[in-house]
């Protein structure tokens, strides 16, 4: 336990120059959408109100008042999200394959080290969660301040300042990666693990069987897709038998029997057929 | 003992090695010779399980390839394995942190021998530099055995004589070394037991100081008589 730990800072602290670079750009990004969001609509309250002397509360009738809320959906907020969801999707790729094609071959390494070869996927997986956990968690710790830059721009009587939960509320992305309902967090959840432990197994296939490999990583990557999307096959040919909420545990269920799958296929593969 | 016992392995349809049967003792260094081709490295990688083979049984010490069996057994390729961004330093702390048997004084007293510096980074190493960084790297380790893969592949003379002279040392005494070489000549007189390999079968294994003072021979002269018949 201790030594997987010990794999899982390592991965963790690879990816990190990288990932500081994403957090950074996350608040650059959004911070610059609040500035120019503020700047825009302080000079639209300094143009009606102070020159063409509308009334605050008409002003405030005919354009509502300022929120953060009201550019959580704005280009420059998405863009660093999705951003960052592309670059830690390509590094579920790339963690394997890094080993194995950068300069040195670190993967002789990796697979020469006292631990459960199984611990290796394991601790890239652990890392690639702390990622995607950690971007979530540094978003909405990033909300306040960026609220803090439009009350320094924007006078309290046309504001509307938004608590934590509102700002989440109120960002669609977030609205899916943090759900109100704990089931939903789990579900959400449990399919991206999934999704990455059955790409990881795809990539293993690969590394063991090389040029055949590819097409059976995407014969067992159909399969699987095949599998989880097999309820609704079901529900065309019982013309509409089952619940939507049945449909969504038949689902939630074959991605977790596809993952334990997966993972004794992985475990199999990395100890008996991976080559260097 | 590393114990190899009819070990077959192909890629395809070919024959990789073809009933690979010789053994390794402890405190032995034995050789795999043979030219590019003949089965040297995937036999090494074979013992470490970094490749897999289809028939016959490999032990180390009696017992199958375990995690636990690789604080016993230390694997020197000819390629660099650590990341190129890491000092010497670094690498030593990754060891550390996953090597009970891992011997930081140890490997101080080797890169001592080998002049070369802590700070220095994996990536600015050069050719000769990195292979005695990698057998740094395996020696270091309180192992049972070691097995190396050409160490004098592609290096400069000094380098060559600065490695050879670790063969004769106490860093190899009491423990079994496997080596692969297409250059015997440089650690012949070291080497206690030549395995002569071709087509990825064993074409001959021998004891070399009794064959010297029996026969009156070499490894080389062995060498000749098996391979160019």
């Amino acid at each position: 336990m201790k030594l997987f730990g010990k794999l899982v800072n390592f991965e963790f602290r690879r990816f990190l120059p990288i990932y500081i670079m994403l957090l950074a750009a996350v608040f650059l990004l959004q911070a610059a959408g609040v500035l120019y969001y503020a700047f825009m609509v302080k000079s639209e309250i300094t143009e009606s109100v102070m020159k063409l002397g509308i009334p605050k509360e008409q002003f405030l009738q005919d354009n509502g008042y300022v929120s953060i809320g009201n550019i959580l959906s704005s280009f420059l907020f998405t863009l660093p999200i999705v951003i960052a969801a592309v670059t830690i999707f390509i590094y579920v790729l790339f963690i394997w394959y890094r080993d194995w094609l950068g300069k040195n071959t670190f993967i002789y390494r990796l697979l020469m080290l006292p631990v459960k070869r199984i611990q290796l996927f394991f601790s890239k997986l652990a890392a690639i969660l702390i990622f995607v956990f950690g971007l979530i968690a540094y978003q909405v710790a990033v909300l306040p301040a960026l609220q803090v830059i439009l009350k320094l721009i924007i006078p309290v009587d046309y504001r509307l300042d938004l608590t934590i939960q509102g700002m989440i509320r109120s960002f669609y992305y977030l609205k899916f990666l943090l759900p109100e309902k704990f089931i939903d967090f789990v579900i959400n959840y449990g399919f991206g693990t999934a999704f990455v432990i059955i790409l990881f197994t795809m990539i293993l296939i690969e590394r063991s069987y090389r040029f055949k490999g590819v097409f059976m990583a995407v014969f067992y990557g159909i399969g699987a897709l095949i599998l989880v999307f097999s309820p609704y096959i079901l529900q065309i040919i019982v013309k509409g038998y089952f619940y939507e909420t049945e449909l969504l545990w038949m689902q939630f269920a074959i991605a977790i029997i596809l993952s334990a799958v997966s993972v004794f296929f992985s475990n199999h593969l990395l100890n008996r057929k991976i080559r260097v | 003992m590393i114990k190899l016992t009819n070990i077959e392995k192909r890629y395809g349809r070919k024959k990789i090695l073809n009933g690979v049967t010789f053994e390794a003792d402890k405190g032995q260094i034995t050789c795999l010779i043979g030219i590019n081709g003949a089965g040297k490295t995937t036999i090494l990688q074979s013992i470490m399980g970094l490749t897999p083979y289809q028939k016959g049984e490999i032990t180390i010490d009696g017992e199958k390839l375990s995690p636990k069996m690789l604080e016993k057994i230390t694997y020197i390729p000819d390629t660099m394995t650590l990341l190129p961004k890491m000092r010497i330093k670094d690498a030593f702390q990754f060891m550390d942190d996953f090597y009970q048997n891992w011997n930081g004084e140890r490997a101080k007293e080797i890169l001592e021998f080998f002049k070369l510096k802590e700070d220095e980074r994996i990536s600015q190493l050069s050719k000769g530099n990195t292979a005695k960084v990698n057998l740094l790297m395996g020696l270091a380790m309180e192992a049972d055995y070691i097995l190396m893969d050409e160490p004098f592949s592609g290096i400069d003379i000094f380098s060559r004589e600065q490695i050879a002279d670790v063969f004769s040392s106490h860093l190899v005494e009491d423990r079994g070394v496997i080596i692969t070489t297409h250059e015997i000549s440089d650690i012949e007189h070291l080497i206690d037991k030549a395995v002569l390999l071709a087509d990825g079968a064993v074409k001959k294994e021998f004891m070399t100081e009794q064959v010297r003072e029996e026969e009156g021979k070499s490894v080389i002269d062995v060498m000749r008589e098996v391979y160019q018949g």
